[in-house]
């Protein structure tokens, strides 16, 4: 058991203490525009802990404690301060997306809103009418409804009393139109993983955090704002989309506010790597950036030296590469490595895929080989490779699921206790439980390393969003009338890249000719991108009764995933991107 | 640059090198009239080639014309129609 269990103070405790102790200290900062340089909405620790407890006055009249508040807020620091006004008032926080102008979003809100029933929902003032509008659409109309910008309502004085066993909030993972599961984290969770991510990296009040993930992304409060104000530093947060539209502008707001921590999934190091200027480049000092945190989804080896050789000259550093591992259900948190470059190893990908971590001793990396990279090592929770079928705890070197336990892995599944059983539950042979299954693979090495090799969960991670199959597949029913009662798998594929896509193999109806079957198979790619927003870079028509089902009905997406890979499937229509890796072409290069 | 400096040609090499630079190709394997998605152009880097060509131009482009003119000719084309047109 961890010995902090009990010793960390809760977050609203901690921010308020700040803002007593060092009261002009600087605790959130928004880059309002970040095409234009200067434009910085900031708060101090003094200011957000008046916000906050504005916030937690207005809760008070409107919420118990225990009531879950929906945070339904633009990038900003209006939505920090929510967040610890939530704190404060003991009400458990709901943050999400907003519900944006595409049903897909919408839908994914309204789902969360149903499941997490909410006594209050919060916004800015920018997005008033918007959430106002969804509010009504959504049946909302009862819920209390408040705008928290330029607050004047009557502070608390100080945070309530919680528990530690209390909830603090709920962090819903997926896009979900189906059964949207929300992690149910805890005072004493958040409070835990914030300590364990700046004891792992001896992180203090002079590291200075800031990204662009959304906040409504785990790591993009829990791995960002929250460890920042753990330890009395500050975050700057800029916007998603002036990262998307220019991805350059993520590093400069690294060199111009002096950033010590920032943390992005893979795609958005690749997407530097290949998109910024040599002009851009010029001018660029990425030399104080000393962790470029890289998680949320696979991280690659062929990324990170891209990355590395790409800024080099900008100054940066291989040994700021820090790729980690984390997952909702934890927090966030669970390794990283720190001050070193990145360790990859080669192994030989048929042992691999046999269950063991074998060096491959060759000089480059060939069809039959794979680049590991380590995500550090797991520090302050007990970490188990266990075998998924029987329970059994596997050796160092052994590919097994990986299960943790321990402060900061969360209380289960909200109004979910069949789930909560079957993941929050695991008990491994010789009788230990309480284990998270995390539904990774992966290898624990003799040196404590951990390298993530696979996934044996049907979520699929594309560019560090979470996308439950349900989701695409209950999509393409609705909006594909040739698909009404039948039936259809979607699931992640790897690219020749190591990166994840997204395939689709889906009955149909006998006696179509083959124009019938191309319109259908691009039905399905044109409703993938614009409802869910990814491409479905493998469709596959198939007979009708040919999609795997358990007796109870269930489609058995890993079983159907493994006979695409193997090319077993007789598709009556197919379109596979070419990036796409397919088991025998893996065996045709060994 | 004004838009009666829009040069057509100009644009298209300076696309398609741009394009090949991203994906990490030659210049030669990209086809002016093949649609960029099937070069594995997608939303993501379809936002970002936006803003390049924005500042390539010095005029602002709506992110939209990369599906509306999906390839570097048709681009190409609607941009000279555009810039020629006021």
């Amino acid at each position: 058991m961890n010995p902090r269990v009990g010793s960390v103070r809760h977050l609203a405790d901690v921010v308020h203490e700040h803002a007593a102790t060092t009261p002009t200290g600087l605790a959130i900062a928004h880059v309002t525009d970040a095409t234009a340089d200067g434009s910085v909405h900031e708060l101090t620790y003094q200011e957000l802990d008046l916000a906050a407890r504005r916030v937690a006055g207005v809760l008070a009249l409107a919420c118990r404690p225990g009531d879950r508040a929906l945070l339904l807020y633009p990038d900003g620091a209006d939505f920090a301060a929510a967040f610890l006004g939530c704190l404060y008032a003991g009400v458990v926080a709901v943050p999400s997306p907003l519900p944006g102008s595409y049903r897909h979003q919408q839908r994914r809100v309204a789902a969360i809103a149903a499941d997490a029933e909410p006594a209050a929902v919060l916004t800015a003032e920018a997005t008033r009418a918007e959430v106002s509008t969804f509010m009504d659409a959504a049946g909302l109309q009862q819920t209390a409804f408040v705008v928290t910008s330029a607050l004047d309502a009557p502070p608390v004085d100080d945070p309530i009393p919680t528990g530690p066993d209390s909830l603090a909030l709920l962090q819903y993972t997926s896009g979900s139109t189906g059964t949207p599961k929300g992690v149910m984290l805890t005072q004493a969770n958040i409070a835990e993983n914030a300590a364990m991510l700046v004891s792992n990296f001896r992180m203090s009040a002079t590291t200075k955090f800031g990204a662009w993930i959304p906040h409504y992304h785990d790591m993009g409060l829990m791995g960002l704002i929250l460890p920042a104000w753990y330890v009395g530093s500050s975050a700057t947060i800029m916007s998603p989309t002036a990262f998307l539209r220019r991805p350059v502008r993520w590093l400069e707001v690294v060199d111009e506010h002096d950033l010590d921590w920032s943390a992005a999934p893979n795609f958005a190091y690749d997407l530097c790597a290949r998109m910024v200027t040599d002009d851009q480049l010029d001018g660029l000092d990425l030399s104080r950036w000393r962790y470029a945190a890289n998680g949320s989804e696979r991280v690659q080896a062929g990324t990170l030296d891209a990355f590395a050789e790409r800024f080099a000259p900008a100054g940066f550093r291989r040994e700021a590469l820090n790729p980690c591992y984390g997952l909702a259900e934890a927090t966030v948190f669970v390794s990283g490595t720190g001050c070193r470059p990145p360790v990859i190893r080669r192994v030989d990908e048929a042992a691999l895929g046999a269950g063991t971590m074998t060096p491959a001793n060759v000089p480059v990396p060939t069809p039959a080989t794979r680049d590991l990279v380590s995500c550090g090592i797991v520090r302050d929770l007990d970490a188990l490779v266990v075998d998924p079928e029987d329970g059994t705890v596997l050796p160092r070197g052994r590919v097994g699921e990986l299960w943790l336990r321990g402060s900061s892995v969360g209380a289960g599944y909200w109004r979910n206790p069949e789930e909560t059983e079957r993941v929050f539950n695991g008990t491994t042979a010789d009788g230990r439980s309480g284990y998270l299954r995390t539904g990774d693979l992966a290898v624990i090495d003799h040196d404590d390393e951990l390298y993530v090799t696979g996934r044996i969960k049907e979520l699929i991670i594309v560019r560090g969003r979470n996308i439950y199959p349900q989701d695409i597949e209950h999509t393409i029913r609705e909006e594909i009338p040739d698909f009404r009662g039948l039936f259809g798998a979607a699931f992640g594929v790897s690219s020749h890249a190591g990166d994840e896509m997204i395939a689709v193999v889906h009955e149909v109806r006998p006696g179509l000719k083959e124009e019938q079957l191309a319109q259908i198979g691009g039905a399905v790619k044109l409703t993938v991108a614009r409802e869910i927003g990814v491409l479905a870079a493998a469709v596959q028509l198939v007979r009708r009764g040919s999609v795997e089902r358990t007796t109870s009905g269930k489609v058995q997406r890993l079983a159907i995933r493994d006979a695409f890979l193997r090319g077993q499937h007789k598709a009556l229509w197919s379109a596979v991107d070419p990036e796409v890796a397919l088991t025998d072409e893996d065996r045709r290069g060994s | 640059m004004t838009s009666a400096a829009f040069d057509e040609a100009e644009f298209r090499t300076w696309l398609i090198d741009r394009i090949a630079t991203v994906l990490k190709r030659d210049p030669s394997a990209i086809d002016a009239d093949t649609p960029l998605v099937d070069y594995g152009v997608d939303s993501l880097y379809a936002l970002a080639i936006v803003d390049d060509i924005e500042n390539h131009l010095g005029v602002a482009v709506e992110a939209t014309m990369m599906w509306d003119y999906p390839s570097v000719a048709a681009l190409a084309s609607a941009l000279a129609d555009q810039l020629t047109a006021h």
